[in-house]
């Protein structure tokens, strides 16, 4: 057993001893009894005091016995000569039998009972290690006889009846310090936010003592005790604080945390300092008996210090915790929502080019709603996880007398198990869930890409129009001009000369009124591409290019998939709903102690400890009984089954319905811009260019040019609407078709 | 003031020793039956004692013990139970038993009232060098029983004094067997002539005249003539036949059941000082040594009484370690909050708190009995004491730093100082209360632990209470005043060092808060991670009752083979110390005590010894740096002595672990069983 040194073994026999045997008979012949013999033997070799000399005061015992040189030997004893009753001497070996032989040389009791006792030092290691190892050796190798038994003393002893104390005393004095810091918070929540001080400063005692090398001792459990008290004043000082400035009236918890960990720093900081200081010498101490409160000032200073680390950190965010809840782990960022605001205030700022497809890949990547049904897609596919879940593992300790009236304790882990087809069926349901939201997440880019698409032809157009007013308007600055001239020159009338500049008032009221919307377009542009400067839309032509348009509805458009998929969710959830009438099963595992002398299977009785385990298992089968609940779960999931269906074909005709319109349009737009480009177009352009002409020959009056002119600009306006409807069937057929660029 | 000098003249009354008395409450009684083997004291006397006191209230543990010539029981009671109660009720039950047990075997005795603790003072009595040769054990057993022990038995406070080793001194008649058949005479006879031939006696008195004269006869034997002339028998010649006749007169040994020697120059005598239950060890050492000097001028010339074991030494290592954690302690808190504060004189205010606490603390542990020991004294814990206090001064300071109406001002009157105090004081008593409460309410649990750990640690947790109950009194009296008093008036509202230290930390920990705030599930799951590797690291953590406590000095268990003679054991205990002397020169004498005392508390058998190894101071040791590292070394040289094994402990926690568990190991394991003839089978098993 290594680091057990001076091993010592009882000797209870061994004691060399010259016994003396009676012989009844031969005390008989010579008329002996035992007590006169035994007194001559006593008298001559242990010596008889026969009184008392004194010298002075002091007083000394006058001791008969044998000369020195006469009690040498076991021949002496039998030679011992003994007075008989009639005067003769006779030696003890005449009527005893004298022999040397080895004896008992001790007898040690306990509670009244014999024992012999086993011992040994410990050296370099710790006491418990080794006492462990050694009741594992002896448990395997010694047999003892029935009536036997084996206990463990010494300091281990004590180790264990001191362990069983603490097991006691710690958790009362974390009971005391959680009602003090109940009262004082008045709260459950701060309270066991506070306490959380108490496993940071466990870790750092623990580590202290580790790194030190020192085993755990009744010394270092009382510097835990000590350091679970000072480690929650830390906690108690940021509290108090959190909640001032909560009184105050902050609500944001960050600003709160930061606001209140700066001006408590000094503070905790001293409270965590001067005590760990103050235990320094005892943790360094070399002096004499040093040993002793080593370990109570190692761990109150490592726990100090490390839980003051921790407290900075982890309370803080254990307080945002606490107050938000759960949803303080989800990731919000709200960056970008910040530098769409920054954008927004720099309106002013330069155009930039953009073509549509990039403006649709920029949606894409960047449109809050896409991103929020991003996420919401994230959500489902997490959960998807979720369809294996058991219920809570159960978890027992049990802690009393038990088995015995010895203190015993058990603990019993149990899981309960849903019939595994539960578990898939769950499964499916979710992954459905998962396809449902993408579907949606499908959907939402259609309509955001519609949404794009609709913007962005409608600033080119705009442009156009802009361009064609410009273009009318300085046709009109130059009638104006020349009006105002043959004003003058009293060619003409006022009448003349007011038309002119009533219609280019007209044009330029149209213009402002193109650029407002034009603002108003870009800035949805903006929002929808979620960019960050103002976009300028650039295309090689006023039409959008279109995909090919399909006649039939395809099955994979996002509408349609959603709907089928919520079909066959509910489909699913009648499967699942059905798979809980099947049985439940439950496992369950328990170690237990059994104090006290039990009987082995080989009919010997042996002490076992509480550190003896004894192990079970169990299992166990759940069968739905009560059935009516559960049915009627499954009838109304299948009500829903039906709805579903009936949804989707409705859904699916009314899309029908809205591609085949969308076509028409589509086809009689793209007619009625073959004529305008072919003809009207053409036209106008001539009737502008001969207008002029015969308006600078005299030809036509300017009434009448004025009229031709206005024809032509209706025509090119027009124009524009019917673009504008060609787009718009064409994006009408894109989505309802689900085309994703 | 007046706390202080209370206080002060406290100090003096406490009682001081190294470590707390873990004894628990035991007597143990006694039997000498000089010549019954083991299996006859156990069925004749252990067994009827035990018997008889297995049903006193509040017993606890009864363990016997039983060897040839000897039996020992301790009855070890609860700790509530009275002692003196409790020897009063072994008292009543052993004045049966002594009845039940036949004539002539011995009497049961209750040992001495004294505890583990109680062997506070150990010597020697031994002649001086150039007078070897002049005291043989047996003059020097004579000058110890009968000069020393005499005197030092008066000492108050003293139990007993436990005479060991030397050689008893006995008038002995050695009958010659020889003699004996020639003449025909038998040992009886010359028992009843001895018992006859050795009395005084009186005749009261006669009147003569006006005078009485009283009338005595002189038959006491003085000298081994008067012995030797003793009539045995008229023989029928009608010649006396004299003791002498048929025996040598001499002077003679009692049998022996111990020895005593030093250094490794023979066999000396000695004893150990029992002190009383109870009573301060410092006290009673500091008597019985000037008790000790005033003897030895009585003694011959030649001998001299030569302390080996004082209590003393220990208890002033363990008073050196104590007062050097305090002072360092206090130094370093003291200078702490002097930086922390930045302010000398808050930080002295807070300071003087210290030792003031520290006095209300000793007048309340001599109220409550507690005693100043390394385990009381030693743990306590300055930070947490000031830091009442602390939170009080700190929240003046701050005011004056912060407060608006402060910040242009330079000079405050008293008045307003008073006022300011005031209500920082009345702002943040709550939390001052508050913390120190905390405090005071984790170390109550400790107050109701048990056993050994409950005599160690209570004492600890008394003395933290009482102090921090001294320093939360005089935080909400003492100190505002003394801020109000003695803070400097002038303000001063530049940054201090720790100011700039303060706001040097905050610019690194804000922003790694505002970091690591972003991610909250990390640092949440790596803590937890952190606290289950160390829960972990605990589990795997081996376990230690308490550490042990230097003692200062070596108490060696020696053992040679069972039935080894005292002769043969002093013979290889003289080997063993000649070694030890020799080859470290860090010991400074080595005492060896073997067998038993004359009152066996601690009863080995001949083949045991205990050797005290006398160590110099720690400082001078040139072999080894730690008490395990020479225990080691010393192991090792020890085994060229042949046949004995050695255990190294100190004496105090020997003595400890002997009362404590009746075993002297760390570990022991009990066998129980009721057969010997099966004891054989266990120890090869």
């Amino acid at each position: 057993m290594p680091g057990a040194i001076n091993i010592y073994e009882e000797t209870v026999t061994g004691m060399p001893q010259v016994v003396i045997r009676y012989n009844r008979d031969a005390m008989a012949r010579y008329g002996m009894n035992v007590e006169e013999v035994n007194r001559v033997i006593n008298t001559a070799f242990a010596g008889q005091s026969a009184g008392q000399v004194f010298e002075g005061e002091r007083r000394f015992d006058l001791v008969v016995r044998v000369a020195n040189d006469s009690r040498k030997s076991v021949d002496d004893v039998r030679n011992m000569l003994i007075p008989t009753p009639n005067g003769e001497q006779v030696p003890v070996s005449l009527f005893a039998d004298i022999r040397e032989e080895e004896g008992v040389n001790q007898v040690q009791r306990e509670n009244t009972r014999r024992r012999i006792v086993i011992g040994f030092n410990v050296s370099g290691r710790d006491v418990q290690t080794i006492v462990t190892e050694l009741q594992a050796k002896v448990a395997q190798q010694l047999k003892l006889p029935p009536g036997y038994n084996l206990v463990y003393g010494g300091s281990f002893e004590n180790m264990n009846a001191a362990k069983e104390r603490l097991s006691i005393v710690v958790p009362v004095a974390l009971l005391m310090i959680f009602l003090l810091l109940y009262f004082a918070f008045n709260s459950v929540k701060q309270g066991l936010l506070i306490y959380t001080a108490i496993p940071l400063s466990a870790i750092g005692g623990i580590v202290a003592l580790w790194v030190r090398d020192m085993p755990f001792s009744i010394s270092a459990g009382v510097g835990f005790i000590a350091l679970f008290g000072v480690a929650v004043l830390n906690g108690i000082l940021l509290v108090s604080e959190f909640n001032r400035l909560r009184k105050l009236g902050w609500t944001d918890e960050k600003r709160i945390v930061i606001h209140a960990t700066k001006s408590k720093l000094r503070a905790v900081l001293m409270t965590a300092l001067v005590p760990s200081l103050g235990f320094i010498p005892m943790a360094i101490s070399t002096g004499a008996g040093g040993a002793v409160q080593k370990p109570l000032a190692t761990v109150v200073i490592g726990g100090l210090i490390v839980s003051t680390m921790l407290t900075l950190f982890v309370l803080p965010i254990l307080y945002i915790l606490f107050e938000r809840g759960l949803k303080y782990f989800r990731p919000v960022k709200k960056l970008a929502a910040l530098a769409f605001l920054l954008s927004v205030a720099g309106l002013a700022k330069a155009q930039t080019p953009v073509t549509i497809t990039e403006a649709l890949k920029m949606g894409n990547a960047q449109n809050q709603q896409l991103k929020a049904a991003a996420l919401n897609e994230h959500y489902y596919k997490a959960l998807v996880r979720s369809s294996f879940e058991l219920d809570n593992t159960t978890a027992t300790y049990e802690h009393g007398k038990l088995n015995s009236a010895f203190i015993d304790n058990r603990f019993t882990i149990g899981q309960s198990i849903q019939f595994p087809t539960v578990y898939k069926r769950q499964r499916k349901v979710n992954e459905l869930s998962l396809d449902i939201s993408r579907g949606q997440t499908k959907q939402a880019t259609v309509e955001v890409q519609a949404e794009i698409k609709r913007v962005f032809y409608a600033l080119v157009v705009l442009q156009q129009r802009e361009i064609a007013l410009k273009q009318a308007d300085s046709l009109y600055e130059i009638f104006v001009q020349k009006a105002e001239n043959r004003l003058r020159l009293g060619e003409s009338d006022l009448l003349e000369k007011s038309t002119a500049q009533n219609q280019r008032l007209q044009i330029q009221a149209q213009l402002k009124m193109l650029q407002r919307d034009a603002a108003i377009f870009q800035r949805r542009l903006q929002y929808l591409t979620n960019a960050p400067e103002i976009l300028r839309p650039v295309a090689d032509s006023l039409l959008y290019p279109a995909a090919m348009a399909t006649d039939s509805l395809p099955a994979e458009t996002p509408a349609l998939q959603v709907q089928s998929a919520l079909l066959s969710q509910s489909e699913a959830h009648v499967q699942l709903e059905r798979s809980r009438l099947m049985p439940s099963f439950s496992l369950g595992y328990a170690n237990a102690s059994f104090s006290g002398y039990q009987t082995l299977p080989n009919g010997t009785d042996k002490l076992f400890s509480r550190s003896d385990r004894f192990q079970s298992g169990m299992i166990g089968v759940g069968i739905p009984v009560f059935q009516h609940a559960q049915r009627a779960r499954i009838k109304a999931s299948g009500v829903q089954v039906q709805q579903r269906q009936v949804e989707l074909d409705a859904l699916q005709s009314r899309l029908r319905a809205d591609l085949l319109a969308a076509q028409q349009r589509y086809n009689y737009n793209r007619q009625l811009l073959a004529d305008y480009n072919n003809t009207m177009l053409p036209n106008a352009a001539a009737i502008i260019v001969t207008a002029n002409n015969r308006l600078q020959s005299g030809d036509i009056s300017y009434l009448n040019w004025v009229l031709l002119v206005n024809q032509a600009i209706d025509i090119k306006s027009q124009f524009y609407d019917v673009v504008e409807q060609y787009n718009e069937s064409i994006f009408d057929i894109e989505s309802i078709n689900g085309v994703i660029r | 003031m007046p706390l202080a000098i209370w206080g002060a003249f406290e100090v003096t009354r406490l009682p001081i020793d190294a470590v707390p008395d873990i004894t628990d409450n035991q007597v143990q009684v006694l039997t000498v039956s000089p010549s019954l083997g083991a299996p006859d004291v156990e069925r004749l006397i252990t067994f009827p004692v035990e018997q008889s006191c297995s049903n006193i209230p509040g017993l606890k543990q009864i363990r016997s013990f039983s060897r040839f010539g000897l039996s020992l029981v301790t009855i070890v009671f609860e700790d509530e139970t009275d002692l003196y109660w409790a020897r009063q009720q072994v008292a009543e039950r052993l004045q049966q038993v002594t009845r039940d047990i036949p004539e002539g075997i011995g009497a049961p005795e209750m040992a001495p009232v004294s505890t583990g603790l109680g062997e506070i003072y150990q010597y020697v009595v031994r002649p001086e060098k150039g007078y070897e040769g002049k005291y043989d054990a047996m003059e020097l057993r004579t000058i110890q029983d009968w000069i020393v022990r005499r005197q030092l038995m008066g000492t108050p406070g003293v139990a007993e004094v436990s005479s060991f080793g030397g050689k008893l001194k006995q008038y002995e008649i050695a009958v010659k067997p020889e003699q004996l058949k020639a003449y025909g005479i038998t040992i009886g006879e010359i028992f009843n002539a001895l018992e006859k031939n050795n009395q005084n006696t009186g005749g009261a008195y006669i009147e003569k005249g006006p005078t009485v004269l009283y009338i005595r006869s002189e038959g006491l034997t003085t000298s081994l003539e008067d012995i030797g002339k003793i009539v045995v028998k008229n023989t029928s010649n009608g010649l006396p036949l004299l003791v002498r006749d048929v025996a040598d007169v001499r002077y003679g040994a009692a049998i022996r059941y111990g020895a005593m020697t030093y250094n490794a120059d023979g066999e000396v005598a000695g004893a150990v000082v029992l002190m009383l239950k109870g009573e301060n060890s410092s006290v009673v050492v500091k008597r019985v040594k000037d008790k000790v000097a005033e003897i030895q001028k009585s003694l011959p010339k030649g001998v001299v009484i030569e302390p080996f074991l004082d209590r003393t030494k220990m208890v002033n290592n363990a008073i050196e370690t104590v007062k050097n954690n305090l002072i360092e302690g206090a130094l370093i808190v003291v200078f702490v909050l002097v930086f922390f504060l930045g302010n000398v004189r808050a930080g002295l205010i807070v300071s003087s708190v210290i030792p003031l606490s520290m006095l209300f603390a000793i007048i309340l542990m001599n109220m409550f009995g507690v005693g100043g020991n390394l385990m009381s004294l030693g743990a306590i814990d300055f930070g947490l004491i000031v830091d009442g206090s602390v939170i009080v001064v700190e929240a003046v300071l701050h005011r004056f730093s912060h407060a608006k109406k402060f910040r242009s001002a330079d000079r405050i009157s008293g008045a307003q100082m008073d006022e300011e105090v005031m209500q920082a004081t009345g702002h943040t008593i709550n939390s001052a209360v508050f913390s120190q409460i905390i405090i005071l309410i984790v170390y109550l649990p400790i107050l109701s632990l048990q056993g050994i750990e409950g005599k160690m640690f209570k004492p600890m947790a008394y003395t933290i209470a009482f102090a921090i109950l001294g320093a939360f009194i005089l935080s909400i009296t003492y100190v505002p005043m003394m801020n109000a008093l003695f803070l400097n008036k002038k303000l001063n509202h530049k940054p201090t060092l720790a100011d700039k230290m303060t706001i040097w930390l905050e610019r690194r920990y804000q922003p790694l808060l505002r970091r690591v705030m972003f991610y909250p599930l990390s640092v949440i799951s790596a803590t937890i991670g952190l606290f289950v590797v160390a829960v972990l690291l605990l589990m795997g953590m081996g376990g230690e009752f308490i550490p042990q406590i230097e003692e200062g000095d070596f108490a060696v268990e020696t053992r040679l083979l069972t039935g080894s003679n005292l002769n043969n054991t002093i013979k290889y205990t003289q080997q063993a110390s000649k070694i030890l002397l020799e080859k470290f020169p860090e010991v400074e004498k080595v005492v060896t005590k073997i067998g038993s005392a004359e009152i066996p508390t601690d009863p080995m058998p001949f083949e045991a010894g205990d050797m005290m190894v006398i160590l110099k101071p720690k400082k001078e040791w040139t072999s080894a740096k730690s008490f395990p590292e020479l225990s080691e070394k010393m192991t090792e040289e020890l085994q060229a002595v042949p046949g004995i094994t050695v255990g190294f402990q100190f004496p105090v926690q020997m003595r400890f672990n002997e009362l404590m568990t009746g075993a002297r190991q760390d570990v022991v394991c009990k066998i129980f069983g009721d057969d010997r003839t099966h004891w054989q089978f266990t120890r090869t098993g």
